[in-house]
């Protein structure tokens, strides 16, 4: 009986596991045998993953290979105000926080008392080393998202060349823009698929195609004479006042841009917060009237027209001439004066009389010649072209305006780089800042060339205007400021009345010089611009000395030999 | 007495697991085995080259960190501060005090006086 009861319970169960079983199988033939593709493509499309893997962008490095611009992996520090306030520790978190990265205390204090939110950004963008700190502290409630980000070793160093990509990673100012189709690298794709706890499986990787690198851009500027040139242009602004400065060095030989600078400035770090006006690169888009520096061009012009030699006298009228109606002044009064004298101490009206001996046509030809009223071409966005009206468009006394550096306008860089013309044997280069670009791999895909623009003035001619430039510098001239032990710098000072409506403004100057040295074998020249500096105006005051200063370090730097009062004693093997 | 003898027919009417069966049954587990040790193995190499491939990773990040701490000691403001840092007071040598050297060009095909020979090596010539 017992036995008859335990075989019809066994036979139960068996029956139920085989129906449990009967019934599986047949959902299992349902799903495979029967309309599946909603099923299949559901599951596919929770399994499967496609991933573009964001390429590293180039690196920007100065013409020594020291870092500008580089990706890299920062911390986003963020907390939880609802787990810290639960475990009551939040102003010590907050103060904790805000003396590691730098915040005011109240900012943080006040992000983490935020009632019912999970998620407050403390700062974005910092460095895992700062990240580590905070990390060591172990504070519940504070976390950390990893970010690739652009980031700028220098801060504001170089910000104007450098420029900047945006959050998209798109080059939007500077070598960063100009060169953004080499910067930039190639995405990856990976396609996969993933299991129930969303982690990738490896085995079912279908295609893997690896980023590919941006090219690394190796500029021509030097980072220790922009540090330089930076640091003299702030010193001077302080000193002498002045609403902006802005200067650039450059090699002779080839018009390789050594440093740039500008000022207002920015930090690259930060240039969602900046102004237009910070952002703005005077040395290439400001165009202004030069002033006497012009004067330069257009000597050298009647000097290699043959038109004048440096002896010939000058009847500079006392300070005061009318032509053609209209007065011209000197800004102090000279008789008869040298042409040589004439550039030594910048007299308008000898530069006008210089000027009248050519003619109209000559002149302009001369001034194109120079790079006046066109672009350089330098390989970075936003170059003005200067203003110079075709001749036809001229006054009657325009060739005397002209020739005081006025009805004309140049930017600092086609003003420096026509005296670099002088200081190279008269070639006339275009300026460029990019030296190098290779691609990941290493291999040279852009080489900057030293490149001839065109020839405005023989080698003679150039030769003799170096020798009068010099004499700007020394005793007698009005760049005496920019003198330099055992160095004879060739410049000339500018000092041009800035245009109000109506005419010229009797305060508000531009103060210049432009100038390379030495003088009998140049090897950088420099233009340093200030923008109405205040109580002293004159480019003889004002920009000179930043101009020395700069240099002063500069020749040391670059390993210049002296070539005045020095023992000429040479070891030679 | 006499023994009995084995009911073989009784022992015969049991069944007995075919051997060719058994063998195939056999080779189905080792074979089925293998796979998931060899499937397994191939997860755990691919959780591997996952792992590798975050380290990769972390290394190259960790790499242009110091590539790019070590180009900001390098930078003049900060040698400038380590000198001042350090009380050191350094400055320019004086042009006088500065000498350049200026090496002549002889000629390679040129002997070098035996006198000079030991400084032969500097102007590209031997004795040798």
């Amino acid at each position: 009986m017992i036995e008859r009861t335990h075989k019809w319970r066994m036979a139960t169960v068996a029956v139920l596991i085989m129906g449990i079983l009967a019934g599986l199988g047949v959902r299992l033939a349902f799903l495979h045998l029967g309309p599946h593709q909603h099923w299949e493509d559901r599951v596919v499309r929770m399994r499967h993953t496609e991933r573009t893997i964001p390429a590293e962008r180039g690196r920007i490095t100065d013409r020594r290979g020291q870092t500008l611009a580089m990706d890299l992996a920062m911390k986003d520090v963020w907390v939880d105000p609802q787990v810290i306030q639960e475990e009551g520790h939040g102003d010590f978190i907050a103060t904790h926080l805000a003396r590691i990265l730098q915040l005011d205390p109240a900012v943080v204090q006040s992000r983490i008392n935020r009632e019912g939110r999970r998620f407050e950004y403390i700062k974005r963008h910092v460095h895992n080393d700062t990240a580590e700190q905070v990390a060591r502290m172990t504070f519940r409630g504070v976390h950390f998202d990893e970010v690739m980000t652009r980031h700028y070793a220098q801060g504001s160093l170089m910000c104007h060349v450098v420029g900047f990509s945006n959050l998209e990673g798109v080059g939007s100012a500077g070598v960063e823009q100009n060169l953004n189709m080499y910067l930039r690298g190639i995405p990856g794709l990976r396609l996969s698929e993933r299991d129930g706890r969303r982690a990738e499986l490896y085995s079912r990787r279908h295609l893997d195609i690896a980023p590919r690198r941006g090219g690394d851009v190796q500029l021509t500027l030097d980072q220790s004479l922009q540090y330089i040139m930076e640091d003299a242009l702030d010193r001077g602004l302080e000193e002498f006042g002045g609403k902006a400065a802005w200067a650039i060095m450059m090699k002779v030989d080839t018009g390789e841009i050594l440093a740039m600078a500008s000022r207002p400035h920015f930090d690259l770090n930060e240039y969602r917060t900046t102004t237009l006006e910070e952002r703005r690169n005077r040395a290439i888009s400001y165009n202004y009237e030069p002033g006497s520096t012009f004067k330069v061009a257009v000597i050298a012009a009647a000097f290699n027209e043959g038109l004048i030699t440096p002896d010939n006298i000058i009847d500079c009228e006392n300070g005061m001439w009318y032509y053609r109606g209209r007065p011209l002044r000197d800004y102090r009064p000279n008789g008869r004066l040298s042409v040589a004298d004439v550039l030594q101490k910048s007299s308008n009206i000898g530069a006008a009389k210089i000027a009248l001996m050519m003619t109209e046509a000559q002149l302009e030809s001369y001034m194109r010649d120079f790079g006046v009223g066109r672009r350089s071409g330098i390989d970075l966005p936003g170059e003005e072209p200067g203003i110079l009206a075709p001749r036809s468009q001229w006054s009657a006394i325009s060739v005397t305006r002209l020739a005081m550096g006025h009805e004309v306008a140049v930017t600092a860089l086609q003003l420096l780089n026509s005296v670099n013309a002088i200081a190279n044997n008269g070639y006339l280069m275009q300026p460029y800042v990019v030296k190098r670009v290779t691609d990941s791999d290493g291999r040279v895909i852009r080489q900057g060339e030293p490149r001839v623009i065109s020839r405005p003035i023989r080698e003679d001619t150039a030769r003799l205007m170096a020798q009068l430039m010099a004499r700007v510098t020394e005793e007698g001239g009005t760049g005496r400021a920019a003198r330099m032990e055992g160095y004879r710098v060739a410049g000339k000072t500018g000092t041009a009345q800035k245009p109000i409506p109506g005419g010229y403004s009797d305060r508000l100057n531009i103060a210049s010089f432009v100038g390379f040295l030495p003088a009998d074998n140049p090897q950088i020249s420099m233009i340093v611009v200030v923008d109405e500096p205040l109580p002293l105006r004159t480019g003889g005051a004002v920009a000179a000395p930043i101009f020395k200063n700069i240099a002063m370090e500069a020749v040391r730097y670059l390993d210049i030999p002296a070539t005045e009062g020095i023992d000429e004693h040479v070891a030679r093997r | 007495m006499k023994r009995r003898r084995k009911n073989r027919k009784k022992q015969s009417q049991g069944f007995v697991f075919p051997v060719p069966l058994a063998l195939f049954l056999v080779m189905v587990t080792v074979t089925s085995m293998t796979y998931l040790w060899m499937h397994g193995r191939c997860e755990a190499a691919g959780i591997r080259i996952q792992q590798l491939e975050r380290a990769k990773h972390e290394s190259h990040q960790r790499l242009s960190r110091e590539a790019l701490k070590w180009d900001q000691l390098k930078t003049l403001p900060n040698v400038r501060a380590a000198v001042q840092r350090h009380q050191l007071n350094m400055d320019w040598a004086p042009n006088s005090r500065v000498v350049h050297l200026a090496r002549p060009s002889i000629p390679a095909d040129i002997d070098v006086l035996p006198v000079y020979g030991e400084l032969a090596h500097l102007t590209g010539t031997s004795h040798e």
